[in-house]
């Protein structure tokens, strides 16, 4: 039972692993663009899918079960949300530092993304 | 746990991955490229008084057409490729909503341009300054945005806020479908009803707005509701046998209460972020969420009950601060109760008797469009009543947010917003109607093969209801939709001549011949109260401008500025469009211009194909001034 369990996991495995890979390559270029400070078209694009992808998926990343409902939707509404509180409290305190924020949440969000693939891996071994 | 469900938001209960060659993977790729070419071909720079639809080409209405064919032989296919579902549905969006971005240079709406100003401010200050506008005391999306801009590297959103109509639309695609699945449609109707809410959200709330930001919100909270809240059956066994997703995992947790009591606990705390964001995001959809939530809650089909309770208490709690603000600037208080008022659209609220018989008729397929849809949803309804509890919710959640309007008209576009929050739940029930009645393979299998054939034709037979509801919904959004283009357009030269103008002029109310202009898009947008000159609530109202009217708006000016600094009026070409579409004469603003003209008070500042602005210089009172007389009420849009 636990061989036949983990081969129907694997595609979906598979499936996860492939979009927390896509989200780090996302917050890897998008923050060596900001870094260099290169403008253009393709920074824009890299913002609109980092902002409604990487934190939430960063978070489903670890809560399985919301994963195994839905990847990229729970994903998006929960980045959006939490850029939305993120950014509307620094206004509130008055500490608008967009960029710095901006090293945060990517920095959060990668930790995230590499402890729920290794998560993933441990659970996909043990299975 | 052979259906494990396609984990991008697209589950995939009820739909199948076949590799067998379908006549839609030619038609479909057929139609995109005729898209694409007619939108190629489409030239705005002169539009008709039906605004695009005039200029777009044969091809391109021929392209929509074949993707209707298409999309209808996929749905009368006994087994439903999801991934052909999936293309042919982001193929409708991007038609639909991609296709004025692509041909416009700048974005629609003259009121996309104060939301760009706001978050300019925000950008700019890194604060709030909650006396200045509405828009100020909810800054969820216009911090975000800001944000966006700074990481983004733009200088405005300008660059890209005429794209977010299709981004939008397409980031609600996966949060209604997992709120369908959630509901137990059978997979058929989740098409239909996905296809139909694209094809009928002709209210243009998805511009780069708070309400966009909320739609997308709104329905995160609902998906969220719905799949772990939701006490709800399913929408008939039409498959029997098969076992949803969602009941497997309820059968699980109430087996282990401390398992469900853990998700449970995490689903609201997600719920709590989301639902959080959107009441700082919004000022009206948390309400009508929780209204929703409430009535469901009422009835019993949404656990636990108080949760409706403490999520109002949030939104509450937010607006108490704010209610003095909100209260004297948009009477809330007044508008408490007065239901049928409340319930006028924009166009009967503007209450112009000279509106062009063109842009009547656009509203007048806005609105049919609109009551389509709704009585769509009652025959759906009506044709799946069996399935009670889950026809119950879907109609209690379609018909519920016109409890809001008791409490106000928001601006005259209450019913707008109660279309919008309506439109998920009624696309759903109406989508009943395009789709042939699920339950196809259990009476195949009772009535045998010529059972099987019969049936199938049937099948086939109820199969056309798809196209023809599907074309006439899509030709009245088109009109809807695209209608009013000749007005809703700016051009690039009109929005660099008034963007330039406000980073640049000191600050003063401006007299605006209407209020259609890209007005207030800049950090600045505060230092520039308006006033419209002409039409209802205008400084003449409806009445015919003398030759000495720059001398009459240059005593008013002046009373209002008392000298202390700069006046300004504005005529641009979308203002002129506008007019003539809303009953102010041409002639009345050659008048206008004239007088400026040959005015010795006014001073002209900017003068392009597409803009003229004038300035009556601080410490100057014209002929026959006096403090007293009438006064123009500007406010900061």
């Amino acid at each position: 039972m636990a061989s036949r369990s983990a081969e129907i996991r694997q595609p979906a495995t598979r499936q996860a692993d492939m979009l927390d890979v896509t989200a780090i390559v996302l917050s890897v270029l998008l923050v060596a663009l900001v870094f260099v400070g290169w403008s253009g078209p393709l920074r824009v694009l890299l913002t609109v899918a980092f902002a409604f992808f990487v934190p939430g998926r960063a978070i489903v990343g670890n809560w399985p079960r919301m994963g195994q409902w839905s990847e990229a939707a729970t994903s998006m509404v929960l980045s959006l949300a939490v850029l939305v509180l993120l950014t509307t409290v620094m206004l509130w305190v008055h500490a608008w530092h967009p960029l710095g924020l901006f090293q945060v949440v990517a920095g959060l969000s990668l930790v995230g993304l590499i402890i729920g693939l290794a998560r993933r891996r441990r659970r996909t071994r043990g299975a | 746990m052979q259906n494990q469900g396609n984990r991008t938001g697209f589950p995939s209960s009820g739909d199948s991955v076949d590799k067998q060659w379908h006549i839609s993977d030619v038609l479909l790729p057929v139609s995109l490229v005729m898209w694409a070419v007619g939108v190629a071909r489409t030239d705005t720079k002169v539009l008709g008084p039906y605004g695009l639809l005039s200029v777009l080409p044969f091809v391109f209405y021929a392209a929509i057409a074949l993707l209707i064919v298409s999309v209808t032989i996929e749905l009368t296919r006994q087994r439903l490729s999801r991934w052909r579902m999936t293309a042919h549905t982001t193929a409708l969006v991007v038609m639909l909503y991609g296709t004025a971005p692509i041909v416009y240079s700048q974005g629609r709406y003259s009121w996309l341009y104060k939301t760009i100003g706001v978050v300019q401010y925000m950008g700019a200050h890194g604060r709030i300054n909650q006396q200045i506008d509405i828009y100020q005391n909810w800054p969820g999306f216009f911090a975000f945005a800001a944000w966006f801009d700074k990481v983004a590297g733009v200088t405005s959103p300008l660059a890209y806020a005429k794209w977010a109509q299709l981004v939008v639309e397409l980031a609600v695609l996966p949060l209604l479908y997992l709120i369908y699945e959630a509901l137990s449609l059978p997979a058929r109707q989740r098409w239909a009803a996905l296809l139909l809410y694209s094809a009928a959200n002709w209210v243009g709330q998805d511009y780069f707005s708070p309400q966009s930001l909320g739609t997308i919100l709104s329905l995160g909270s609902m998906a969220i509701v719905m799949r772990w809240m939701y006490a709800g059956n399913s929408w008939g066994r039409y498959a029997p046998g098969r076992q949803h997703a969602e009941d497997r995992f309820r059968a699980y947790t109430e087996k282990q209460p401390a398992k469900r009591a853990s998700h449970l606990t995490l689903a609201f705390i997600a719920l709590i972020i989301v639902y959080s964001a959107l009441t700082y995001t919004h000022e009206i959809s948390p309400y009508i969420v929780v209204t929703q939530l409430g009535a469901l809650a009422i009835v019993g089909l949404f656990r636990p009950r108080w949760l409706p309770v403490a999520l109002g208490a949030v939104a509450i709690i937010y607006f108490i601060p704010r209610f003095s603000y909100v209260n004297s600037h948009w009477g809330v208080l007044a508008a408490l109760g007065s239901f049928f008022s409340n319930v006028a659209p924009p166009s009967v609220a503007e209450g112009s008797s000279s509106t062009s018989s063109s842009q009547l008729i656009v509203q007048h397929c806005a609105d049919v469009l609109a009551v389509l849809i709704w009585v769509l949803s009652l025959v759906g309804a009506w044709l799946r009543r069996r399935s009670r509890r889950t026809v119950a919710a879907l109609v209690i959640l379609a018909y519920s947010p016109l409890i809001v309007l008791v409490a106000g008209a928001y601006g005259d576009e209450g019913i707008l917003r109660v279309y919008l929050f309506s439109l998920p739940w009624s696309a759903a029930l109406a989508a009943a109607v395009l789709t042939p009645t699920p339950r196809l393979p259990a009476r195949s299998r009772q009535g045998g093969e010529n059972g099987a054939s019969r049936q199938i034709r049937r099948f086939r037979a109820e199969a056309l209801r798809a196209p023809i509801v599907l074309a006439v919904v899509v030709a009245l959004f088109l009109v809807a939709f695209f209608g009013s283009d000749q007005s809703n357009t700016m051009s690039a030269s009109e929005v660099a001549a008034v963007t330039s103008f406000q980073q640049t002029a000191p600050g003063g109310p401006i007299l605006a011949a209407d209020g259609n202009a890209p007005l207030n898009d800049t950090a600045r947008y505060n230092l520039f109260p308006f006033a419209p000159i002409f039409g209802s609530g205008g400084v003449l109202g409806a009445k015919k401008p003398q030759s000495d009217i720059a001398l009459v708006l240059a005593n008013q000016a002046a009373r209002y500025t008392s000298g202390d600094q700069p006046a300004y009026v504005m005529v641009t070409s979308a203002m002129i469009a506008y007019g003539r579409a809303y009953g102010t004469p041409t002639s009345y603003f050659t008048i206008l211009l004239n007088s400026l003209a040959r005015s010795k008070y006014w001073k002209l500042v900017t003068s392009t194909p597409d803009a003229v602005i004038y300035e009556l210089p601080p410490k100057t009172f014209p002929k026959g001034f006096s403090e007293n007389g009438p006064t123009p009420s500007f406010v900061v849009p």
